[in-house]
């Protein structure tokens, strides 16, 4: 037992050993999140948390405290009021007395309540009525005052009900319901204010007018284009601009979403938000503040937060149609029940409508879960448009990629290097690294990668250079030696170098395939031929299979010919349209739409705009900066794909929120109406429903907001093998005609005798 | 009355389990006091606060114990059904905190809304600069928010107060409960720890017993309430006889 117990985890807030055997220290913990013994310490953690944080609504909730320290005390008094009437009239001595003084000591307790609560409530209905409108705020702030009128005379004459506890809860329902909407409001905005803190309030700007260099510390915003300003280790950049002298490691993951530090040189532009990590720099600011990068993500945030959603406006005309006809069916039950069962029936009556159908749920219900998720995508790095984005990510059914930029990074890489004999392999790639360093192809570039990962430096000089544009290059690698010739077949054609069997099958088979090829030789013979293929996201693959386990149907567009389009696809797992020119995209989304219903569409927002604005939800990669691509809907800062599978998991748990409080809202408000009409239930009750609604409404919304621990991010995380062929590490190739699986992996530095 | 006694001092151990929970906020409202009464002045309106919701509690629990016995069917004798309800919800809450409960109930997963009424409160004792009416003011509100922060201690004795059947017993059980909490988490507040780690954990496993105990004697007093004929010839408990009468 003593065993167990200590085992046993304890809690995160408290310090006392979670209940239940659950948890032992042996089984690791499935989350990170922290446990909690009870929902009080749940709640406790999260009010020391956020003590942190400031609320402006100070002096409404010390209101609210009094006036709820108040209502108990009525509610008190009329419980024993009501347990007296338990006992016969006589039965207890002085039974009627304790009736007298209970009721007022209620009425004594309730005037404060009423002063306190009441009176905003009348100033807010008087004000909107001497606009001309008459709102529901009105009719409750009248049925509150018949109430305590009523109460106050039955008291005074010592005959009749009274309705203090009545007047009371309804008093601070209402203000709690506005305070709960006003602090959850609040709560789903925290995320926009977060990113908008990053920015420094102050900036260093450096004066070199006056000769020498000054110093000053001024505000942000009067930062204007062309100032030189200083940003120390540790600080964000202020503004856009590029760096003008010494250099700094930069961490730009905020704006470009690259999440890897980049050391940045004099004469590089650098993004407002970038946080500098080590270097002292000055930096000319090409843009005010208010224009810089980070601002840019922030208002872009903004305006998807505000702009007001199909699902919203419809829960509007739904509400300028529920308000009237709320007020109506209030009347029209208080005058009823007001004939049949007397004044204070019918006002209870009417009271009970009014408070149950109060449409603050319908209000809060798709704006609050809108800022929610739109705030924690903008955290992650994914920026919505709008909250039509969100919910139209939600609904889609197939997914189309561009391929290159997208599913690829757009880097050629090395893909097969294939020799004539195991014997000269070493020293060929030797001399090809030793060429490819002195070339600024972007082929060579991709050799020397090569080279790196089979631990290969090239220390050889290069002699004699001879570069021939378009073509390749010529050099030696000793001052007297044999000229080596890297480049194109062309050029290998052009030198008299012959191509031996296997290597002239490789370049055929390149051919085929439309793949890039670089060949060295030297002394009449091509020793080596290097075959590219665009890089394929190490992740690709993992997402596309995610999507599909989200039910959707992953395609790809691309501009490639047949051949290397098979490739990929079957590389992929995945249907591949290929040889498309950007308006054939734009026409395969078109058919997609009318075949699937909604489509997204994923490019890199510069040669697909047009597919993209066609998509039902047009989603760019990598915007980085620039979030003002007007194409996409959905914008992912960084080039992170596994960010897709996360939004649509997010969008989808964001529509459902929104149609669960819908339905809650207009479900409740049926059926509670129905109820308060005919006269079934008592405004206490009313009250407190509608309170219970506003909570559920409003924490379902913010759920939305709150970072992982549950469903939503298991849902979206990737599987952690693939089986994607080629993608295995030692795989055997086969000299299969349509050549190798897509893509090639790292480990392709084996000799491959299939060639 | 030994029942209430009991309460106390289930209070009292039970309060190594609200050090954990609420000790924090005591400690929060300390900080902003510059003397070691002021401090101890916010402490006893804190707790004030908390008893006064706790009592509030009681007297609804005890007036829906007494409107639920009235609805009851006459077959059924509503105050020992209630009093056996009470008894078998305080053992279950006892066990569950002990961890001797072959379950663990998950807790649920929801957005706090509550730490927006009770974080401004609390922070209010951190200001120098406030009038000190000010700051008990708020003060005596947090607590008042605190008591309705949920606590399964607090549900085992509200069930106790439910049995009670009465506005004025139900109010007095739960102030019982909440004066028994209110030294350790005043000391707290003013001293710092008084209890730390593995203590509390060990004084709380005891509180829970005496949870565990105290539904016992709930349960046997229930039964008490049955007069089947022959069962009184043995003499009766002293609580259940203190109960009737």
């Amino acid at each position: 037992m003593n065993d167990v117990a200590a085992a046993r985890a304890t809690c995160d807030y408290c310090g006392l050993p979670l209940p239940g055997f659950r948890r032992v220290a042996n089984s690791p913990p499935q989350d990170t999140a922290p446990a909690y013994c009870c929902l009080g310490c749940r709640l406790a953690a999260a009010i020391v948390a956020e003590r942190q944080s400031e609320t402006p609504s100070h002096g409404v909730l010390t209101r609210l405290g009094l006036a709820v320290f108040f209502a108990m005390n009525v509610m008190v008094f009329t419980m024993a009021l009501w347990s007296l009437d338990v006992y016969e009239p006589g039965e207890q001595l002085g039974a009627s007395l304790w009736v007298d003084v209970l009721r007022y000591l209620a009425m004594i307790f309730s005037i404060p309540v009423l002063l306190l609560l009441g009176l905003p409530l009348f100033e807010h209905a008087w004000d909107r009525l001497r606009r001309g409108e008459i709102t529901t705020d009105l009719l409750l702030a009248v049925g509150v005052a018949a109430a305590f009128g009523f109460s106050f005379v039955s008291t005074l004459r010592d005959q009749g009900h009274i309705y203090f506890e009545v007047g009371c809860v309804v008093l601070v329902a209402v203000t709690l319901g506005r305070w709960l909407e006003a602090i959850g409001k609040q709560k789903s905005l925290d995320a926009l204010r977060s990113l908008e803190r990053l920015l420094p309030e102050q900036v260093r700007r450096i004066d070199t007018t006056s000769g020498g260099q000054h110093e000053t510390c001024l505000p942000i915003h009067e930062l204007a284009r062309g100032d030189i300003f200083r940003v120390l280790p540790g600080e964000r950049l202020p503004a856009d601009g590029v760096i003008v002298r010494r250099e700094a490691l930069l961490d730009e993951q905020m704006v470009t979403g690259e999440s890897r530090p980049t050391l940045k040189h004099p004469g590089e532009t650098v993004f407002a938000g970038s946080l500098n990590l080590d270097g002292d720099v000055l930096i000319t600011a090409t843009a005010p503040a208010s224009e810089g990068a980070l601002q840019r993500i922030i208002d872009a945030v903004c305006a998807a937060a505000s702009a007001r959603c199909r699902v919203q406006q419809l829960a509007d005309r739904v509400a300028r149609v529920f308000t009237p006809a709320v007020i109506v069916i209030a009347l029209a039950a208080g005058v009823a029940h007001g004939v049949s069962g007397g004044g204070a029936q019918g006002l209870m009556t009417a009271l009970a409508v009014l408070l149950i159908a109060c449409p603050c749920a319908l209000g809060v219900a798709a704006p609050l879960a809108i800022w929610a998720a739109v705030g924690r995508a903008a955290r992650h790095g994914v920026l919505f448009r709008d909250g039509d984005a969100l919910t139209q990510l939600a609904g889609v059914r197939a997914v189309f990629f561009d391929k290159t930029g997208t599913l690829t990074t757009g880097r050629p890489q090395v893909a097969e290097f294939v020799t004539d004999s195991d014997a000269s392999r070493e020293e060929t790639l030797a001399a090809a690294v030793a060429l490819a360093s002195a070339s600024t192809h972007h082929l060579s570039g991709a050799v020397r990668d090569f080279a790196n990962r089979s631990g290969l430096r090239a220390s050889a000089e290069v002699f004699n250079l001879q570069n021939l544009p378009g073509q390749g290059l010529l050099a030696r690698l000793a001052a007297q030696g044999e000229t080596y010739v890297w480049g194109s077949p062309r050029l290998m054609a052009a030198q008299a170098l012959t191509f031996p069997p296997t290597l002239q099958t490789a370049v055929q088979q390149a051919d085929a395939q439309c793949l890039p090829v670089a060949c060295l030789g030297w002394s009449g013979q091509v020793r080596g031929v290097f075959l590219f293929r665009e890089e394929l996201r190490p992740d690709a693959s993992a997402v596309l299979q995610a999507l599909s386990q989200q039910h959707l149907q992953p395609q790809v567009l691309t501009g490639d010919r047949c051949a290397s389009a098979a490739a990929l696809g079957h590389a992929l797992g995945v249907p591949v349209q290929a040889e498309l020119l950007p308006e054939d995209k734009l026409l395969a989304i078109r058919q997609a739409r009318h075949e699937y219903g909604r489509v997204a569409m994923v490019g890199d927002g510069l040669n697909d705009a047009p597919a993209l604005a066609e998509a039902s939800v047009g989603i760019a990669m990598g915007c980085g900066a620039d979030v003002s691509r007007e194409t996409a809907d959905v914008c992912l800062l960084s080039d992170d794909l596994a960010r897709l599978p996360w939004a649509i998991s997010l969008a989808r748990q964001a529509t459902r929120t929104i149609r669960q409080n819908l339905f809650w809202a207009f479900a409740y408000n049926v059926v509670g109406v129905a109820l308060a009409a005919t006269g079934r239930l008592n405004p206490m009750w009313a009250a407190a429903a509608m309170v219970v609604s506003s909570v559920f409404v409003i924490s379902n919304s913010l759920r939305l907001g709150q970072e992982p621990t549950d469903a939503l991010e298991t849902a979206a995380a990737l599987p952690t093998t693939t089986s994607v062929p080629g993608n295995q590490p030692g795989a055997v190739r086969q000299p299969a005609p349509v050549g190798p699986a897509w893509p090639l992996p790292h480990s392709t530095g084996r000799k491959s005798s299939a060639w | 009355m030994v029942e209430l006694a009991l309460v106390f001092v289930g209070g009292a151990l039970g309060s190594s389990h609200c050090l954990g929970m609420c000790g924090p906020f005591a400690l929060a409202l300390g900080s902003g006091a510059t003397t070691w009464t002021s401090n101890l002045r916010r402490q006893a309106t804190y707790t004030l606060g908390r008893v006064f919701t706790y009592a509030f509690l009681g007297a609804a629990a005890g007036y829906g114990g007494a409107r639920l016995t009235e609805q009851m069917p006459a077959v059924l004798n509503g105050a020992a059904v209630l009093a056996m309800l009470a008894g078998v919800f305080l053992i279950y809450q006892g066990l569950k905190s002990l961890g001797w409960l072959p379950f663990q109930s998950r807790p649920a997963q929801g957005f706090c809304l509550a730490a927006g009424a009770i974080a401004p409160l609390l922070r209010a004792g951190g200001g120098q600069s406030r009038r000190e009416l000010t700051v008990l003011r708020d003060v005596f509100l947090a607590g008042l928010f605190t008591g309705l922060l949920p606590c399964g201690l607090v549900y085992a004795f509200l069930a106790l107060a439910a049995g009670s059947q009465s506005v004025a017993l139900g109010a007095a059980t739960m102030t019982a409960f909440g004066l028994g909490t209110a030294p350790l988490m005043i000391a707290t507040g003013c001293g710092g720890a008084v209890l730390r780690g593995a203590a509390r954990q060990r004084v709380f496993q005891v509180a829970a017993l005496c949870v565990v105990l105290t539904g016992f004697v709930t349960i046997g007093r229930g039964l008490g309430y049955f007069e089947i004929p022959g069962w009184r010839t043995a003499p009766g408990c002293p609580l259940c006889e203190q109960a009737e009468k």
